[in-house]
Protein backbone atom coordinates (compact mmCIF):
# COMPACT_ATOMS: atom_id res chain seq x y z
CA UNK A 1 0.00 0.00 0.00
CA UNK A 2 2.55 2.17 1.11
CA UNK A 3 4.71 1.19 -2.11
CA UNK A 4 1.94 2.07 -4.21
CA UNK A 5 1.62 5.78 -2.59
CA UNK A 6 5.16 6.31 -2.74
CA UNK A 7 5.07 5.17 -6.42
CA UNK A 8 2.22 7.17 -7.31
CA UNK A 9 3.12 10.25 -5.49
CA UNK A 10 6.86 9.82 -7.46
CA UNK A 11 5.62 9.70 -10.85
CA UNK A 12 2.90 12.86 -9.77
CA UNK A 13 6.05 14.83 -8.27
CA UNK A 14 7.97 14.14 -11.75
CA UNK A 15 4.91 15.41 -13.85
CA UNK A 16 4.40 18.24 -11.88
CA UNK A 17 8.10 19.55 -12.22
CA UNK A 18 7.90 18.33 -16.04
CA UNK A 19 11.34 20.34 -17.29
CA UNK A 20 13.67 19.61 -14.21
CA UNK A 21 13.04 16.10 -14.56
CA UNK A 22 13.89 15.90 -18.55
CA UNK A 23 16.57 17.99 -17.69
CA UNK A 24 17.49 15.68 -14.64
CA UNK A 25 17.10 12.09 -16.96
CA UNK A 26 18.84 13.62 -19.93
CA UNK A 27 22.10 14.51 -17.55
CA UNK A 28 21.95 10.70 -16.08
CA UNK A 29 21.72 9.37 -19.67
CA UNK A 30 24.32 11.75 -20.90
CA UNK A 31 26.56 10.40 -17.71
CA UNK A 32 25.51 6.81 -18.16
CA UNK A 33 26.56 6.92 -22.14
CA UNK A 34 30.14 8.23 -21.25
CA UNK A 35 30.32 5.39 -18.16
CA UNK A 36 29.24 3.16 -20.36
CA UNK A 37 31.84 4.19 -23.46
CA UNK A 38 34.49 4.23 -20.76
CA UNK A 39 33.57 0.70 -19.60
CA UNK A 40 34.07 -0.75 -22.80
CA UNK A 41 36.73 0.98 -24.33
CA UNK A 42 38.49 -0.53 -20.93
CA UNK A 43 37.65 -3.75 -21.45
CA UNK A 44 38.73 -3.85 -25.08
CA UNK A 45 42.09 -1.74 -24.18
CA UNK A 46 42.20 -4.63 -21.61
CA UNK A 47 42.02 -7.40 -23.49
CA UNK A 48 43.78 -5.89 -26.32
CA UNK A 49 47.08 -4.99 -24.23
CA UNK A 50 46.37 -8.85 -22.99
CA UNK A 51 47.36 -10.35 -26.50
CA UNK A 52 50.04 -7.85 -26.82
CA UNK A 53 51.36 -9.35 -23.30
CA UNK A 54 50.85 -12.85 -24.56
CA UNK A 55 52.86 -12.33 -26.98
CA UNK A 56 55.85 -11.09 -25.54
CA UNK A 57 58.38 -13.47 -25.36
CA UNK A 58 61.83 -13.66 -23.88
CA UNK A 59 64.97 -14.84 -26.24
CA UNK A 60 67.61 -16.56 -24.24
CA UNK A 61 71.10 -16.45 -26.18
CA UNK A 62 73.80 -19.23 -25.19
CA UNK A 63 77.64 -18.56 -25.36
CA UNK A 64 79.09 -19.91 -28.16
CA UNK A 65 80.21 -23.77 -27.47
CA UNK A 66 77.88 -24.25 -24.85
CA UNK A 67 78.14 -28.47 -24.63
CA UNK A 68 74.91 -30.23 -25.05
CA UNK A 69 75.07 -31.10 -21.56
CA UNK A 70 74.87 -27.71 -20.33
CA UNK A 71 72.19 -27.02 -22.14
CA UNK A 72 70.08 -29.89 -20.82
CA UNK A 73 71.18 -28.67 -17.51
CA UNK A 74 70.38 -24.92 -18.47
CA UNK A 75 67.20 -26.43 -19.44
CA UNK A 76 66.30 -27.90 -16.29
CA UNK A 77 67.24 -24.90 -14.19
CA UNK A 78 65.11 -22.47 -16.25
CA UNK A 79 61.95 -24.48 -15.88
CA UNK A 80 62.57 -24.09 -12.45
CA UNK A 81 62.30 -20.23 -12.11
CA UNK A 82 58.68 -18.95 -11.20
CA UNK A 83 56.87 -17.12 -14.11
CA UNK A 84 58.18 -19.31 -16.78
CA UNK A 85 55.08 -20.58 -18.65
CA UNK A 86 57.24 -22.41 -21.41
CA UNK A 87 60.53 -23.22 -22.42
CA UNK A 88 61.75 -24.08 -26.42
CA UNK A 89 64.92 -24.62 -27.68
CA UNK A 90 66.14 -22.95 -30.98
CA UNK A 91 69.32 -24.72 -31.82
CA UNK A 92 71.71 -22.70 -33.85
CA UNK A 93 70.65 -24.79 -37.35
CA UNK A 94 66.97 -23.90 -36.42
CA UNK A 95 68.14 -20.40 -36.25
CA UNK A 96 70.35 -20.75 -39.48
CA UNK A 97 67.01 -21.89 -41.39
CA UNK A 98 65.04 -19.38 -39.41
CA UNK A 99 67.09 -16.52 -41.09
CA UNK A 100 67.06 -18.26 -44.36
CA UNK A 101 63.42 -18.25 -44.03
CA UNK A 102 62.86 -14.55 -43.00
CA UNK A 103 65.84 -12.87 -45.27
CA UNK A 104 65.65 -15.84 -48.20
CA UNK A 105 69.14 -15.84 -48.43
CA UNK A 106 71.66 -18.94 -46.81
CA UNK A 107 73.93 -17.77 -43.83
CA UNK A 108 76.47 -20.45 -45.14
CA UNK A 109 76.91 -18.75 -48.99
CA UNK A 110 77.24 -15.20 -46.60
CA UNK A 111 79.88 -16.12 -44.18
CA UNK A 112 80.92 -19.76 -44.55
CA UNK A 113 79.71 -20.67 -40.98
CA UNK A 114 76.96 -20.69 -38.88
CA UNK A 115 76.99 -17.39 -36.52
CA UNK A 116 73.55 -18.02 -34.41
CA UNK A 117 74.17 -19.33 -31.16
CA UNK A 118 71.77 -21.65 -29.63
CA UNK A 119 68.66 -20.26 -27.45
CA UNK A 120 66.05 -20.75 -25.69
CA UNK A 121 62.76 -19.22 -26.32
CA UNK A 122 60.78 -18.79 -23.33
CA UNK A 123 56.74 -17.45 -22.81
CA UNK A 124 55.68 -15.93 -19.47
CA UNK A 125 52.39 -16.87 -16.84
CA UNK A 126 49.90 -14.30 -17.03
CA UNK A 127 51.31 -12.10 -13.95
CA UNK A 128 54.69 -12.00 -15.37
CA UNK A 129 53.51 -10.32 -18.77
CA UNK A 130 54.93 -6.36 -17.65
CA UNK A 131 57.60 -5.16 -16.92
CA UNK A 132 58.27 -5.43 -13.58
CA UNK A 133 57.51 -9.55 -13.88
CA UNK A 134 60.27 -9.60 -17.13
CA UNK A 135 62.54 -7.69 -15.24
CA UNK A 136 62.29 -10.52 -12.07
CA UNK A 137 62.71 -13.53 -14.29
CA UNK A 138 65.76 -12.01 -16.38
CA UNK A 139 67.38 -11.28 -13.23
CA UNK A 140 66.75 -14.58 -12.38
CA UNK A 141 68.68 -15.85 -15.30
CA UNK A 142 71.32 -13.15 -16.68
CA UNK A 143 73.76 -14.61 -14.10
CA UNK A 144 73.51 -18.38 -14.87
CA UNK A 145 76.69 -19.96 -16.50
CA UNK A 146 76.70 -19.86 -19.98
CA UNK A 147 74.13 -17.10 -20.70
CA UNK A 148 75.46 -14.38 -23.16
CA UNK A 149 72.47 -12.19 -23.71
CA UNK A 150 68.59 -11.87 -22.90
CA UNK A 151 66.76 -10.09 -25.63
CA UNK A 152 62.89 -9.03 -25.19
CA UNK A 153 60.34 -6.20 -26.23
CA UNK A 154 61.19 -4.06 -23.50
CA UNK A 155 60.22 -0.65 -24.66
CA UNK A 156 56.59 -1.69 -25.52
CA UNK A 157 56.36 -3.27 -22.14
CA UNK A 158 56.94 -0.30 -20.55
CA UNK A 159 55.04 2.01 -22.91
CA UNK A 160 52.11 -0.09 -22.10
CA UNK A 161 52.66 0.13 -18.26
CA UNK A 162 53.10 3.34 -17.98
CA UNK A 163 50.25 4.76 -20.37
CA UNK A 164 47.55 2.18 -19.63
CA UNK A 165 47.64 3.32 -15.93
CA UNK A 166 47.43 6.90 -17.14
CA UNK A 167 44.52 6.16 -19.72
CA UNK A 168 42.35 4.36 -16.69
CA UNK A 169 43.13 7.35 -14.45
CA UNK A 170 41.92 10.00 -17.07
CA UNK A 171 38.94 7.95 -17.22
CA UNK A 172 38.10 6.92 -13.73
CA UNK A 173 38.60 10.90 -12.86
CA UNK A 174 36.46 11.98 -15.94
CA UNK A 175 33.90 9.37 -14.71
CA UNK A 176 33.91 10.91 -11.00
CA UNK A 177 33.27 14.48 -12.40
CA UNK A 178 30.81 13.84 -14.76
CA UNK A 179 28.38 11.56 -11.78
CA UNK A 180 29.19 14.59 -9.64
CA UNK A 181 27.63 16.78 -11.98
CA UNK A 182 24.54 14.83 -12.37
CA UNK A 183 23.90 13.67 -8.99
CA UNK A 184 24.02 17.87 -8.63
CA UNK A 185 21.06 17.69 -11.37
CA UNK A 186 18.69 15.08 -9.61
CA UNK A 187 19.83 16.86 -6.26
CA UNK A 188 18.54 20.37 -8.10
CA UNK A 189 15.48 18.89 -9.41
CA UNK A 190 14.65 17.17 -5.99
CA UNK A 191 14.59 20.21 -4.54
CA UNK A 192 12.38 21.95 -7.38
CA UNK A 193 9.75 19.56 -6.90
CA UNK A 194 10.15 19.36 -2.76
CA UNK A 195 8.95 23.49 -2.68
CA UNK A 196 6.40 22.16 -5.64
CA UNK A 197 5.41 19.74 -3.12
CA UNK A 198 5.49 21.63 0.04
CA UNK A 199 1.61 21.55 0.70
CA UNK A 200 1.30 18.49 0.29
CA UNK A 201 4.52 17.49 2.72
CA UNK A 202 3.07 19.94 5.41
CA UNK A 203 -0.14 18.07 5.13
CA UNK A 204 1.56 14.70 5.66
CA UNK A 205 3.05 15.35 8.52
CA UNK A 206 -0.26 17.21 9.95
CA UNK A 207 -1.52 13.98 9.93
CA UNK A 208 1.13 11.72 11.33
CA UNK A 209 3.38 10.61 8.29
CA UNK A 210 6.71 9.55 9.53
CA UNK A 211 9.44 11.51 8.34
CA UNK A 212 10.59 8.07 6.33
CA UNK A 213 7.25 8.01 4.64
CA UNK A 214 7.48 11.34 3.43
CA UNK A 215 10.39 11.20 2.35
CA UNK A 216 9.50 8.11 0.24
CA UNK A 217 7.62 9.67 -2.80
CA UNK A 218 11.28 11.62 -3.31
CA UNK A 219 13.53 8.60 -3.34
CA UNK A 220 11.20 7.11 -5.99
CA UNK A 221 11.19 9.53 -7.91
CA UNK A 222 15.49 9.48 -7.90
CA UNK A 223 14.96 5.94 -8.34
CA UNK A 224 12.64 6.10 -11.55
CA UNK A 225 14.46 9.06 -12.73
CA UNK A 226 18.26 6.83 -12.66
CA UNK A 227 16.01 4.00 -14.02
CA UNK A 228 14.59 6.12 -16.98
CA UNK A 229 18.36 7.24 -17.87
CA UNK A 230 20.21 4.19 -17.62
CA UNK A 231 17.85 2.70 -19.62
CA UNK A 232 17.84 4.87 -22.28
CA UNK A 233 22.01 5.50 -22.28
CA UNK A 234 22.29 1.74 -22.27
CA UNK A 235 20.01 1.17 -25.56
CA UNK A 236 21.94 4.20 -26.68
CA UNK A 237 25.24 2.65 -25.95
CA UNK A 238 24.43 -0.54 -27.39
CA UNK A 239 23.39 1.08 -30.41
CA UNK A 240 26.58 3.04 -31.05
CA UNK A 241 28.78 -0.23 -29.84
CA UNK A 242 27.18 -2.38 -32.61
CA UNK A 243 27.32 0.38 -35.08
CA UNK A 244 31.11 0.89 -34.77
CA UNK A 245 31.27 -3.17 -34.81
CA UNK A 246 29.68 -3.00 -38.06
CA UNK A 247 31.48 -0.25 -39.57
CA UNK A 248 35.08 -0.03 -38.56
CA UNK A 249 35.77 -2.71 -35.88
CA UNK A 250 34.75 -6.13 -36.36
CA UNK A 251 36.72 -7.26 -33.18
CA UNK A 252 35.26 -4.78 -30.94
CA UNK A 253 33.70 -6.70 -28.04
CA UNK A 254 29.97 -6.63 -26.68
CA UNK A 255 29.28 -6.84 -22.88
CA UNK A 256 25.69 -7.22 -22.34
CA UNK A 257 27.01 -7.96 -18.21
CA UNK A 258 28.38 -4.04 -18.40
CA UNK A 259 25.43 -2.89 -20.10
CA UNK A 260 22.83 -4.51 -17.38
CA UNK A 261 25.21 -3.07 -15.05
CA UNK A 262 24.94 0.62 -16.52
CA UNK A 263 21.38 0.41 -15.54
CA UNK A 264 21.66 -0.92 -12.06
CA UNK A 265 24.52 1.78 -11.50
CA UNK A 266 22.14 4.58 -13.48
CA UNK A 267 19.51 3.50 -10.49
CA UNK A 268 21.67 3.79 -7.56
CA UNK A 269 22.69 6.87 -8.64
CA UNK A 270 19.36 8.51 -8.99
CA UNK A 271 18.29 6.73 -5.79
CA UNK A 272 21.42 7.98 -3.42
CA UNK A 273 21.37 11.39 -5.15
CA UNK A 274 17.77 11.66 -4.09
CA UNK A 275 18.42 10.26 -0.70
CA UNK A 276 20.70 12.77 0.24
CA UNK A 277 18.63 16.21 -1.07
CA UNK A 278 15.45 15.11 0.43
CA UNK A 279 17.74 14.90 3.96
CA UNK A 280 18.82 18.56 3.19
CA UNK A 281 15.72 20.37 1.44
CA UNK A 282 12.85 18.73 3.68
CA UNK A 283 14.01 20.42 6.72
CA UNK A 284 13.20 23.64 5.30
CA UNK A 285 9.46 22.43 4.79
CA UNK B 1 -4.94 15.23 28.95
CA UNK B 2 -3.48 18.66 27.63
CA UNK B 3 -1.35 20.77 29.99
CA UNK B 4 0.89 23.26 29.49
CA UNK B 5 2.96 24.42 32.12
CA UNK B 6 5.03 27.89 32.67
CA UNK B 7 5.80 27.61 28.64
CA UNK B 8 7.82 30.28 27.33
CA UNK B 9 8.12 30.10 23.40
CA UNK B 10 10.09 32.37 21.37
CA UNK B 11 10.53 33.00 18.02
CA UNK B 12 13.41 35.08 16.00
CA UNK B 13 13.95 36.36 19.42
CA UNK B 14 10.71 37.53 19.99
CA UNK B 15 8.82 36.11 22.81
CA UNK B 16 5.62 34.77 21.48
CA UNK B 17 4.38 33.37 24.66
CA UNK B 18 4.68 33.95 28.50
CA UNK B 19 4.39 31.59 31.64
CA UNK B 20 1.78 30.59 29.66
CA UNK B 21 0.11 27.59 32.24
CA UNK B 22 -3.37 25.63 31.07
CA UNK B 23 -5.24 22.38 31.26
CA UNK B 24 -7.65 20.65 28.86
CA UNK B 25 -9.71 17.65 30.38
CA UNK B 26 -10.92 15.19 28.72
CA UNK B 27 -14.24 15.62 26.55
CA UNK B 28 -14.03 19.63 27.34
CA UNK B 29 -14.61 22.29 24.43
CA UNK B 30 -12.67 25.23 25.07
CA UNK B 31 -12.09 28.87 23.64
CA UNK B 32 -8.48 30.46 22.81
CA UNK B 33 -9.39 34.57 22.04
CA UNK B 34 -7.31 37.08 21.72
CA UNK B 35 -6.50 39.75 18.78
CA UNK B 36 -4.21 38.52 15.97
CA UNK B 37 -0.64 37.97 17.02
CA UNK B 38 -1.21 37.48 20.67
CA UNK B 39 -0.38 33.74 20.39
CA UNK B 40 -2.83 31.73 19.85
CA UNK B 41 -1.83 29.89 16.37
CA UNK B 42 1.50 29.49 18.81
CA UNK B 43 0.10 27.39 21.59
CA UNK B 44 -1.54 25.08 18.90
CA UNK B 45 1.50 24.48 17.45
CA UNK B 46 2.88 23.45 20.84
CA UNK B 47 -0.19 21.21 21.16
CA UNK B 48 0.96 19.63 17.85
CA UNK B 49 4.37 19.08 18.75
CA UNK B 50 4.89 21.53 15.35
CA UNK B 51 7.20 23.31 17.84
CA UNK B 52 8.68 23.24 20.72
CA UNK B 53 8.44 25.45 23.97
CA UNK B 54 11.76 27.31 25.03
CA UNK B 55 11.24 26.47 28.43
CA UNK B 56 8.18 25.02 30.26
CA UNK B 57 6.44 22.16 29.90
CA UNK B 58 3.49 20.82 27.02
CA UNK B 59 1.94 17.30 28.17
CA UNK B 60 -0.16 15.92 25.58
CA UNK B 61 -1.73 12.23 26.92
CA UNK B 62 1.64 10.30 28.30
CA UNK B 63 4.06 12.41 26.11
CA UNK B 64 6.02 15.07 27.31
CA UNK B 65 7.88 17.95 25.32
CA UNK B 66 10.73 17.86 27.82
CA UNK B 67 11.37 13.99 26.67
CA UNK B 68 9.92 13.87 23.26
CA UNK B 69 11.84 11.92 20.46
CA UNK B 70 11.63 13.26 16.58
CA UNK B 71 10.22 9.60 15.61
CA UNK B 72 7.43 10.03 18.27
CA UNK B 73 5.99 12.99 16.87
CA UNK B 74 4.05 11.64 13.71
CA UNK B 75 2.25 9.22 16.37
CA UNK B 76 1.09 11.65 18.73
CA UNK B 77 -0.25 13.85 15.89
CA UNK B 78 -2.35 10.64 14.46
CA UNK B 79 -4.26 11.07 17.79
CA UNK B 80 -5.20 15.15 17.29
CA UNK B 81 -6.80 16.77 14.85
CA UNK B 82 -6.22 19.82 13.47
CA UNK B 83 -7.80 22.13 11.07
CA UNK B 84 -6.94 25.29 9.80
CA UNK B 85 -8.35 28.98 8.80
CA UNK B 86 -7.02 28.15 5.30
CA UNK B 87 -8.25 24.83 5.04
CA UNK B 88 -4.94 22.93 4.24
CA UNK B 89 -6.64 21.13 1.73
CA UNK B 90 -4.88 19.49 -1.61
CA UNK B 91 -6.45 21.07 -4.46
CA UNK B 92 -5.05 18.47 -6.91
CA UNK B 93 -6.84 15.66 -5.94
CA UNK B 94 -10.81 15.49 -5.07
CA UNK B 95 -12.58 15.73 -1.45
CA UNK B 96 -12.01 11.71 -1.33
CA UNK B 97 -8.31 11.76 -1.79
CA UNK B 98 -7.68 14.59 0.50
CA UNK B 99 -9.83 12.85 3.34
CA UNK B 100 -7.90 9.41 2.23
CA UNK B 101 -4.32 10.78 2.39
CA UNK B 102 -4.75 11.12 6.72
CA UNK B 103 -5.29 7.50 6.49
CA UNK B 104 -2.97 6.05 3.80
CA UNK B 105 0.19 7.93 6.13
CA UNK B 106 -0.97 5.48 9.31
CA UNK B 107 -0.85 2.49 6.75
CA UNK B 108 -4.39 1.42 6.80
CA UNK B 109 -5.97 -0.85 4.47
CA UNK B 110 -7.97 0.15 1.75
CA UNK B 111 -11.21 -1.50 2.06
CA UNK B 112 -10.48 -0.05 5.50
CA UNK B 113 -10.10 3.79 4.07
CA UNK B 114 -13.01 3.77 1.89
CA UNK B 115 -15.21 2.60 4.55
CA UNK B 116 -14.16 4.81 7.02
CA UNK B 117 -13.88 7.99 4.39
CA UNK B 118 -17.52 7.60 3.46
CA UNK B 119 -18.61 6.87 7.24
CA UNK B 120 -16.71 10.91 8.48
CA UNK B 121 -17.89 12.11 4.93
CA UNK B 122 -21.74 11.37 5.92
CA UNK B 123 -20.96 13.39 9.62
CA UNK B 124 -20.10 16.50 8.49
CA UNK B 125 -22.97 15.71 5.33
CA UNK B 126 -20.54 15.92 1.75
CA UNK B 127 -20.97 11.91 1.24
CA UNK B 128 -22.47 13.58 -2.24
CA UNK B 129 -19.56 15.81 -2.50
CA UNK B 130 -16.91 13.01 -2.32
CA UNK B 131 -15.52 13.24 -6.17
CA UNK B 132 -15.35 16.84 -5.83
CA UNK B 133 -12.47 19.13 -6.05
CA UNK B 134 -11.99 21.38 -3.39
CA UNK B 135 -11.78 24.17 -5.73
CA UNK B 136 -15.49 23.26 -6.58
CA UNK B 137 -16.76 23.84 -3.09
CA UNK B 138 -17.52 26.85 -1.35
CA UNK B 139 -15.17 28.14 1.60
CA UNK B 140 -17.67 26.12 4.68
CA UNK B 141 -17.89 23.01 2.33
CA UNK B 142 -14.32 23.39 2.21
CA UNK B 143 -13.92 23.71 5.56
CA UNK B 144 -15.82 20.53 6.31
CA UNK B 145 -13.74 18.25 4.17
CA UNK B 146 -10.75 19.75 6.40
CA UNK B 147 -12.64 18.83 9.76
CA UNK B 148 -13.68 15.15 8.15
CA UNK B 149 -9.75 14.68 7.84
CA UNK B 150 -9.02 15.55 11.37
CA UNK B 151 -11.85 13.27 12.23
CA UNK B 152 -10.42 10.38 9.99
CA UNK B 153 -8.10 8.85 13.04
CA UNK B 154 -10.55 9.28 15.83
CA UNK B 155 -8.64 11.46 17.65
CA UNK B 156 -9.45 12.18 21.08
CA UNK B 157 -8.88 15.86 20.83
CA UNK B 158 -10.02 18.56 18.14
CA UNK B 159 -7.41 21.62 17.31
CA UNK B 160 -9.11 24.16 15.61
CA UNK B 161 -7.31 27.27 14.49
CA UNK B 162 -9.29 30.28 13.35
CA UNK B 163 -11.70 27.30 11.96
CA UNK B 164 -14.38 30.34 11.06
CA UNK B 165 -11.90 32.99 10.04
CA UNK B 166 -12.49 32.82 5.84
CA UNK B 167 -16.09 32.08 6.62
CA UNK B 168 -19.24 34.07 5.79
CA UNK B 169 -21.57 33.91 9.06
CA UNK B 170 -23.94 31.58 8.25
CA UNK B 171 -20.90 29.24 7.38
CA UNK B 172 -19.25 29.82 10.88
CA UNK B 173 -22.12 28.86 12.65
CA UNK B 174 -22.55 25.42 10.55
CA UNK B 175 -19.21 24.75 11.64
CA UNK B 176 -19.34 25.52 15.13
CA UNK B 177 -22.26 23.46 15.34
CA UNK B 178 -20.40 20.55 13.82
CA UNK B 179 -18.09 20.96 16.43
CA UNK B 180 -20.14 20.69 18.79
CA UNK B 181 -22.04 17.99 17.33
CA UNK B 182 -18.27 16.13 17.32
CA UNK B 183 -17.54 17.46 21.52
CA UNK B 184 -20.99 16.08 22.74
CA UNK B 185 -19.87 12.51 21.14
CA UNK B 186 -17.05 12.85 23.32
CA UNK B 187 -14.20 14.75 21.49
CA UNK B 188 -12.13 17.55 23.24
CA UNK B 189 -12.01 20.25 21.13
CA UNK B 190 -9.90 23.83 21.58
CA UNK B 191 -11.08 26.11 19.06
CA UNK B 192 -8.46 29.28 18.89
CA UNK B 193 -11.08 32.36 17.69
CA UNK B 194 -11.69 36.00 17.74
CA UNK B 195 -15.44 35.75 16.75
CA UNK B 196 -16.91 36.74 20.08
CA UNK B 197 -20.42 36.05 18.31
CA UNK B 198 -19.99 32.97 18.25
CA UNK B 199 -18.40 32.47 21.64
CA UNK B 200 -21.95 34.33 23.37
CA UNK B 201 -23.84 32.00 21.01
CA UNK B 202 -22.05 28.58 22.00
CA UNK B 203 -20.29 29.40 25.66
CA UNK B 204 -17.42 27.20 27.00
CA UNK B 205 -14.49 27.93 29.15
CA UNK B 206 -12.96 30.94 27.56
CA UNK B 207 -8.62 31.36 27.68
CA UNK B 208 -8.14 34.70 27.16
CA UNK B 209 -4.60 35.81 25.54
CA UNK B 210 -3.28 39.19 24.91
CA UNK B 211 0.53 39.81 23.61
CA UNK B 212 1.44 36.23 24.64
CA UNK B 213 0.46 36.22 28.11
CA UNK B 214 -2.64 34.45 29.39
CA UNK B 215 -5.46 36.85 31.25
CA UNK B 216 -7.04 34.06 32.89
CA UNK B 217 -4.81 31.00 33.90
Amino acid sequence: MSIVFSLTEGIKSMAKARLATMLSISSITFTIILIGIFALFSLNLHSWIKQIRQKIEMEVFLKIGTEEKQIKSLQTTLSQIPGIDSISFISKEHAAKRFNSEFGEDVYSILEFNPFPNSFRLTLEERYQNSEGVKKIQDSIKNLSNIDEIVYQQPLLITIDRYVNIVYLIMLIASAVIILIAMMLINNTIRLTIYARKDIIQIMRLVGATEGYVKRPFIVEGILQGFIGSLAAMLIVLYLNKLIKNLFLPQLIENYQILALLIVFGTIMGMVSAYISVGKYLRNI
Amino acid sequence: MIQLFNVNLYLQNKQILRHITFKIDKGEFVYIIGPSGAGKSSIIKLINFATLPDSGTVIVNQYSSAKIKNKQIPLIRRSLGVIFQDFKLLYDRNVFENIALALRVTGAKKTDISKRVLRVLTEVGLSHRRNYFPRDLSGGEQQRVAIARALINEPFILLADEPTGNLDPQSATEIVEILERINHRGTAVLMATHNYSLIKKYPHRTLIIENGVMQNQ
